[in-house]
């Protein structure tokens, strides 16, 4: 799939493609000791061909259970999943095997044989579906290749970096060219820099070989930086669906928001988000997403209104594509004047939150000077 | 101690029907402690892969399977060697036609290392990372191929390490072989080092049992720390 069409699916939900991945009213429950848990409670959405997806939430939100459930490796309990055309709820024993060939799997702890050397690790897969010895020789040597692991074939795990090691997670689950890649929290071990260079490789895959990537995690970042579409699950539930630039911008639901409250107090310094304020000091997030922005509305704002803005956080990044700035900006002067203010941002498009101060608890952690949390 | 007693210990030495004789036991040795060493690890593996499989929540769960062979190995377990050797004489005669001699007691030396093997089976292959176990799973491998490319393959270094113990175990247990004439170095030790007052025999026996385990050790280690890249 081109990077254009990508581009512009990225706002619409809308697919002329038949999906790749079809989850229907899946449902999943744990018996623990008496108390029954509901891992996954009516779960129903589709991945398209070429797409990365997502899936978002906190930890114990159900997502490993979900992802499991795509490849069988966890039977729901009620409910279908349909793979490339195949009913994977409905298969059992060797066609199940067979149809797994066809799903590639990366993990959080990399889960490589530690008795096999990288070599041998990339080969597995090709050896268990009885590929001839010559091809199997070649597919791995055009792998190491492409995770530029050439020169550590005959290396052992144990030698490897986590970075590395993810990469012949990596090359493993591309050896037996499969339809769809699984990512069950595969960077969440990585330190942020190695995160991101192992993304990069994700990301380069879905372009170059327009492979499907359906991800789970609990990093908004990892989202952000290379998915074209997510979901956010909660308590078992899915509670939104949407292109990243939308899902990110304005939340729909209560998980989202709270995920993207998390998320701002992360980026933004804490002693900011407490500063005093009142009906005449109010302290605001403006999201600009796309179109708005181009436009000076936040001049606009002080030419046009007897108001004070005070920028003391900024930061523009991709989302999913598509440019998003995000300001935090304290709003000074009469509470009629304040609020008017809030309306003609709102009015012009910018995405408006209001800031209310963190509550105690985290309100007493100190944080850390950050580079990029200056304030104007 | 003076040196008439001391030549009247070591004197026995001398004799080279003597050392003939400890060739001999070492040999018969050798020969039980391999063969119910290769004998058991043969019984043992497969009965410590069924444990492990049939446990809970692993590849192949079966509790009414797994609690039996709990039970079945844990009564070999518990059973004194020296009982077991006995009580088992007519399944020995049945296998090897008498119930006398070296090859005699291999049968209960192997019957006795088989359960001893599978626990320590079962313990290497509990030591497999189940994510391993998992990612194979996820990409399509079979049972079998689980099994043998992936479990034992994986649990190799601490296969080996328990090997190591097991034979060092039936050289202890092959001692006692000489209750049914199985003859071995312990037997030798005890005909003539204590039963006959020659205690030369006895320190020199003990001496070449000692370093026989201290080569078993060695040599067992070094092959596990060959084949561990972990």
């Amino acid at each position: 799939m081109a990077v254009a069409t990508q581009a512009a699916g990225i706002l619409s939900d809308s697919r002329e493609a038949a999906p790749l991945v079809e989850v229907e009213h899946l449902t999943k429950r744990f018996r623990q000791g008496r108390r029954e848990i509901v891992a996954l409670d009516d779960v129903s959405f589709a991945v398209y061909p070429g797409e990365i997806f997502g899936v978002m939430g906190l930890s114990g939100a159900g997502k490993s259970t979900l992802i499991r459930c795509i490849n069988l490796l966890e039977r729901p309990d009620a409910g279908r999943v349909t793979v490339a055309g195949q009913e994977m709820t409905r298969l059992t024993g060797r066609s199940l095997m067979q149809a797994r060939r066809r799903i590639g799997m990366i993990f959080q702890h990399f889960a490589l044989l530690s008795s096999r050397t990288v070599a041998g690790n990339v080969a597995f897969p090709l050896e268990i579906a009885g590929f001839p010895r010559p091809e199997i020789r070649r597919r791995v040597d055009e792998l190491l290749e492409l995770v530029g692991l050439s020169d550590r074939a005959a290396a052992y795990p144990s030698q490897l970096s986590g970075g590395q090691k993810q990469r012949v997670g990596i090359a493993r689950a591309l050896a037996p060219e499969p339809v769809l890649l699984l990512s069950d929290e595969a960077t969440s071990a990585l330190d942020p820099e190695t995160t991101l260079s192992v993304l990069r490789l994700l990301q380069e895959i879905n372009r170059r070989m327009g492979l499907t990537i359906l991800m789970i995690t609990h990093e908004m970042h990892v989202i952000r930086e290379i998915c074209h579409r997510v979901a956010v699950i909660d308590q078992g539930r899915l509670v939104e669906i949407g292109p990243v630039a939308q899902v990110f911008s304005r939340p729909q639901s209560e998980a989202g928001q709270r995920l993207l409250r998390a998320q701002l107090q992360e980026d933004v310094p804490a002693d900011i988000l407490n500063r005093p304020r009142d009906s005449s000091h109010r302290l605001f997030r403006l999201g600009f997403l796309g179109e708005v922005a181009h436009e000076p509305v936040v001049a606009e704002v002080v030419r046009t209104l007897p108001v004070m803005l005070n920028v003391l956080f900024g930061r523009i990044e991709q989302l999913g594509g598509v440019p998003w700035g995000r300001l935090v900006v304290e709003i000074s002067g009469t509470p009629a004047a304040v609020e008017e203010a809030r309306q003609y941002l709102k009015r012009r498009g910018v995405e408006v939150e209001e800031i209310r101060p963190v509550d105690q608890e985290s309100a007493a952690v100190p944080s850390p000077a950050r580079v990029e949390g200056g304030a104007a | 101690m003076g040196w008439e007693s001391l030549s009247a210990l070591l004197g026995p030495l001398g004799s080279p029907f003597l050392w003939q004789q400890m060739t001999q036991a070492l040999k018969e040795t050798l020969l039980m402690v391999s063969l119910s060493l290769v004998l058991a690890e043969l019984g043992g593996l497969p009965l410590g892969v069924l444990l492990v499989v049939s446990g809970p929540g692993h590849l192949r769960p079966n509790p009414v399977l797994h609690h039996v062979l709990g039970i079945v190995v844990n009564v070999g377990r518990s059973l004194p060697f020296i009982i077991l050797m006995v009580a088992i004489i007519p399944f020995t005669r049945l296998i090897v036609g008498t119930s006398i001699g070296t090859w005699a007691a291999i049968v209960p030396l192997t019957v006795a290392a088989i359960p001893f093997v599978a626990r320590l089976v079962e313990t290497s292959l509990l030591e497999v990372d189940p994510g391993v176990i998992e990612a194979a799973q996820a990409m399509g491998a079979s049972f079998s191929q689980i099994i043998g490319r992936v479990l034992l393959p994986e649990a190799l270094p601490s296969l080996i390490a328990g090997a190591t113990i097991t034979a060092i175990n039936l050289v202890g247990y092959s001692a006692m072989a000489g209750a049914i004439g199985g003859g071995g170095l312990g037997d030798l030790a005890i005909r003539y080092g204590y039963q006959r007052f020659q205690v030369g025999v006895m320190i020199v026996t003990v001496v070449i049992l000692v370093l026989f385990v201290q080569v078993v050790q060695v040599v067992g280690d070094s092959l596990a720390r060959r084949v561990d890249h972990r």
